[in-house]
C-alpha cells in the first residue's frame, strides 16, 4: 500500500489515538445507569493516587473502581489484543480479509474454554491456566490448519471460506457441549457467540494485560520480517517467524476469549483502517491498529451500554454491525481487481 | 434407419431410465422414512399403526386403527413430518437451482444469505405487527422482499468476471451474517415471543407446524418448482457458460432472474415457518449429482427428494437422540453441512459438476 507519510506524522497518529482513548475511557466510565459526572470519575481515579486533595463520594468511588474501570480496561486491552492479532493475520496470510474471527480463530477458542468447563474446570486462579491453555490450544488448529492450506497455493478468498467453516464447526460444538452442563445453556451459549464485557474483573484484566505485555513487545522486535513477510514483491522463506506471529496472535485471541466471548470484526476493522491511514509499515502499524482497536471496542461498548438504557447489548453485535460493511467493501474491491487483471 | 442410430436411442432410454429409477427408489425411501419418523416419539406408536392411521383416512373402511394412533398422528406428527419434507424439498430444489444459475457448487439458499434475510424479514413483520394486513401472508411477503434484496446483491456479484465461487460465498456468508446480526437486534427491541426466540431463527426448528402454513407452504413448492422444471434445459445450456448460451438462443438474464427469483421465493416462503435451515440445499445437490449427474431437468426432482430425506432424517435424529430434549434441527444439518462444505472448499479445483 502506498502511503507517504513521514515517520514523525506517524507517531502523532499513534500519540494521538492515545488521547482520545484516555479521553474516551474517562467519558464511558461517567456513562451508566448510577449517575456519576465526569468530575466525580475523575476525582474518584485520581483520588486512589492522591488521597488527599480529593474528596469523591463513597459510591462514586465503589462505582467507578470496582464496576466501570474493570469493563473500560478489559474493552481497551480486548481491542487492542484482537486488533494487533488482526494485523498480524493479515500480514502473515497476505490476506486483507483474515481476522481472528473470520479465520475462525475466536471461535475456536471459545469451544476450548467451554470445554474446560464442560470438564469441570473451575474458574479459579489455579485452573484459570489451564482453561487458558485448553482454548489455545483448540484455537491453534484453525489457523495453523489455513496456513497449510494457503502455502498449497490456495486463493484468499478460500482460506477465509475455510475459516469460516471452522466458525460454523465451532459455534454448534460449542452450544452442543453447553448441553451438558446444568448452568443456563441459552444464556451461556449467548455469551460466547455474541462476546460480552460484563465478567471483567481484576484478575482476568491482569492475565490479559500482561498476555499483551508479553507478546506484543515480541511482535514489535520482529516488525521489519513482518514488513517483509507481508508484502507480495518478496517471495520469503521467514517460516519461523510466520509460524511465531501466528502462534503468538492466536495465543493473544485465546486468552481474550477467555473472558470476553466472541468479538467479531474489530481484528478485521482496525487493522485495515490503519493500513490505509499509516501504510504498512509494522513498527507503526502494531501499535497504531492495536490503539484503533482499543479506541473502537471502547467506542462501541459505551454505545452497546446506552444505546436503550436499561438493556445492555452485546458488543459483538455492534462490532458485526461495523464489521460486516466493512467486509462486503473488502470483497468487492478483490473483485474488482481481479477484474482488471 | 441404421442400426447405430437405435443402438443409440436404446443406449439413451436406458440412461434416462436409471435416473428415472434413482428418482423412484429415493421416493419410496421417503415414504419408509416419513413413516418410521411419525412412529417415532414419545407416545408409543408402532409402525403398522402409523401406516394404518395415515391410510384410514383415505380408504376409511378397511384398517381399524385406535384413536390415540389417530390423534397422535395426525394432530401432532404428521404436520412436523410433512413441514420437513416440504422444506427439504423446497430448500434442496431452491439450491440446486442456485448452484446451476450461478455455477457455483457452494451456493445454496444458507450460504448465498438468502435465508438469514428471509428469516430477518419475517422476524421484522412479526415485530412490527402480524395482522396488520393479512397475517401470514405478510410475514411471507416481507421475507420475499428481502431475500429478493439479497438475491439482487449475489446477481450483482455475479455479473464480474473476476469473481470466483468463492468469492460469491464470501459475499453471501457476510449478508448472512449481516443479517443475524440485525435478526438478534430485534430481539432487544420486541416484545412478540416470536421475535425472542432467536435461536428458532438462527438454527431452524420444525415445532411451529400446522396443518394452516403446511397448505401455504404446499401452494408455493407447487407453483415454483413445475416453473423451475420446466427451464432445466436452459439451465442445462446455461452451465456450459453464458457465452454458449446465448448462441444457442436462450435468453441468459431472464432465465438467470427468473429462476433466482423463484429460488427466493421458495426459500422465503419456507423460512418463514422453519427459520434458517442450513446446509440442506447445498448437501442434497451434491449427494444427488454424485448418483445421477447434473442434467437439471432429473437433478431438481432427485435433489429435492434426496433434501426431504435428509432433512426427515435429522429432524428424527434431533428429536430422539437426547430423548426428553428436542434439538433444534440445524444443528444437526449443520453436522452433515459444515465437514461437506470443508470437503468442498478443499477439493481439488477440477471441475465441479
Amino acid at each position: 500500500m502506498n502511503v507517504h507519510m513521514s515517520a514523525r506524522r506517524k507517531v502523532l497518529f499513534i500519540f494521538s489515538l492515545l488521547f482520545i482513548i484516555i479521553i474516551m475511557a474517562v467519558v464511558s466510565i461517567s456513562l451508566g445507569a448510577a449517575n456519576i459526572t465526569i468530575w466525580d470519575v475523575c476525582s474518584a481515579i485520581l483520588n486512589k493516587f492522591f488521597p488527599d486533595h480529593f474528596n469523591p463520594s463513597e459510591f462514586a468511588e465503589f462505582v467507578v473502581w470496582q464496576m466501570r474501570i474493570p469493563r473500560i480496561l478489559m474493552a481497551i486491552l480486548a481491542g487492542i489484543g484482537l486488533a494487533v492479532a488482526g494485523t498480524i493475520f493479515q500480514s502473515t496470510f497476505r490476506n486483507s480479509l483474515a481476522s481472528p474471527y473470520t479465520l475462525g480463530v475466536l471461535s475456536a477458542a471459545a469451544f476450548g474454554t467451554s470445554l474446560a468447563t464442560v470438564l469441570g474446570i473451575e474458574r479459579s486462579m489455579v485452573n484459570l491456566p489451564i482453561a487458558i491453555m485448553m482454548s489455545t490450544f483448540v484455537a491453534l488448529l484453525p489457523a495453523f490448519f489455513i496456513y497449510r492450506f494457503v502455502k498449497r497455493k490456495a486463493s484468499p478468498e478460500a482460506a477465509i471460506l475455510i475459516g469460516i467453516a471452522f466458525l460454523f464447526l465451532f459455534s454448534i460444538l460449542t452450544p452442543m457441549l453447553l448441553l451438558f452442563t446444568e448452568a443456563g445453556v441459552a444464556k451461556e451459549s449467548m455469551f460466547w457467540m455474541s462476546g460480552g464485557l460484563d465478567r471483567a474483573s481484576w484478575t482476568e484484566i491482569g492475565i490479559v494485560f500482561f498476555t499483551l505485555l508479553f507478546c506484543i513487545p515480541l511482535l514489535l522486535l520482529k516488525s521489519r520480517d513482518f514488513d517483509m513477510i507481508a508484502d507480495t514483491k518478496y517471495i520469503t522463506k521467514e517460516e519461523k517467524t510466520r509460524n511465531a506471529g501466528i502462534f503468538i496472535a492466536s495465543l493473544m485471541s485465546a486468552v481474550i476469549v477467555c473472558f470476553t466471548g466472541i468479538i467479531g470484526f474489530v481484528g478485521l476493522v482496525a487493522p485495515c483502517t490503519t493500513k490505509t491511514i499509516i501504510g504498512g509499515e509494522h513498527r507503526f502499524l502494531i501499535p497504531a491498529s492495536g490503539l484503533l482497536g482499543g479506541v473502537l471496542l471502547l467506542g462501541l461498548d459505551a454505545l452497546a451500554r446506552t444505546i436503550i438504557t436499561p438493556v445492555i447489548l452485546p458488543v459483538g453485535f455492534l462490532t458485526s454491525l461495523i464489521g460486516i460493511p466493512l467486509f462486503i467493501y473488502l470483497i468487492t474491491r478483490i473483485v474488482i481487481r481481479s477484474e482488471h487483471r | 434407419m441404421p442400426p447405430e442410430t437405435t443402438d443409440l436411442r436404446e443406449e439413451y432410454t436406458r440412461f434416462i431410465g436409471r435416473k428415472i429409477l434413482f428418482i423412484a427408489i429415493l421416493a419410496v425411501l421417503l415414504i419408509l422414512i416419513a413413516g418410521i419418523a411419525t412412529s417415532l416419539g414419545s407416545a408409543n406408536i408402532p409402525l403398522i399403526d402409523t401406516y394404518a392411521a395415515i391410510v384410514d383416512r383415505f380408504l376409511p373402511d378397511y384398517f381399524n386403527p385406535s384413536n390415540l394412533a389417530t390423534n397422535v398422528v395426525w394432530n401432532l406428527r404428521l404436520p412436523r413430518i410433512l413441514m420437513g419434507v416440504f422444506a427439504g424439498i423446497g430448500l434442496a430444489v431452491a439450491g440446486s437451482a442456485m448452484q446451476g444459475i450461478l455455477r457455483n457448487p457452494l451456493a445454496s439458499p444458507y450460504t448465498l444469505g438468502i435465508a438469514s434475510a428471509a428469516g430477518f424479514g419475517a422476524a421484522l413483520a412479526i415485530l412490527l405487527g402480524k395482522g396488520f394486513v393479512g397475517g401470514e401472508y405478510l410475514v411471507i411477503a416481507n421475507a420475499f422482499i428481502f431475500a429478493l434484496l439479497a438475491s439482487v446483491v449475489i446477481i450483482g456479484i455475479a455479473r464480474y468476471k473476476g469473481a470466483r465461487p468463492e468469492t460469491m460465498i464470501l459475499a453471501g456468508i457476510a449478508i448472512m451474517y449481516f443479517f443475524s446480526a440485525m435478526t438478534s437486534l430485534l430481539q432487544y427491541f420486541g416484545e412478540a415471543d416470536a421475535v425472542k426466540e432467536v435461536v428458532f431463527w438462527m438454527l431452524g426448528d420444525l415445532d411451529r407446524s400446522s396443518w394452516d402454513t403446511l397448505g401455504l407452504v404446499g401452494i408455493v413448492l407447487v407453483c415454483c418448482i413445475p416453473l423451475l422444471i420446466l427451464k432445466s434445459w436452459d439451465l442445462n445450456v446455461m452451465g456450459a457458460g453464458d457465452e454458449t448460451a446465448k448462441s444457442l438462443g436462450v435468453q441468459v438474464e431472464k432465465v438467470r432472474i427468473l429462476s433466482m427469483v423463484l429460488a427466493a421465493l421458495l426459500t422465503a416462503s419456507i423460512v418463514c415457518f422453519t427459520g434458517t435451515i442450513g446446509f440442506i440445499g447445498l448437501v442434497s445437490p451434491h449427494i444427488t449429482r454424485m448418483a445421477i449427474g447434473g442434467d437439471n431437468r432429473f437433478l431438481l426432482p432427485a435433489s429435492g427428494i434426496v433434501g426431504a430425506v435428509l432433512l426427515v432424517g435429522a429432524d428424527t435424529i434431533a428429536r430422539n437422540i437426547i430423548a426428553p430434549v428436542i434439538l433444534p434441527v440445524g444443528i444437526m444439518t449443520s453436522f452433515i453441512g459444515v465437514p461437506f462444505f470443508f470437503y468442498l472448499i478443499m477439493r481439488k479445483r477440477r471441475e465441479y459438476w
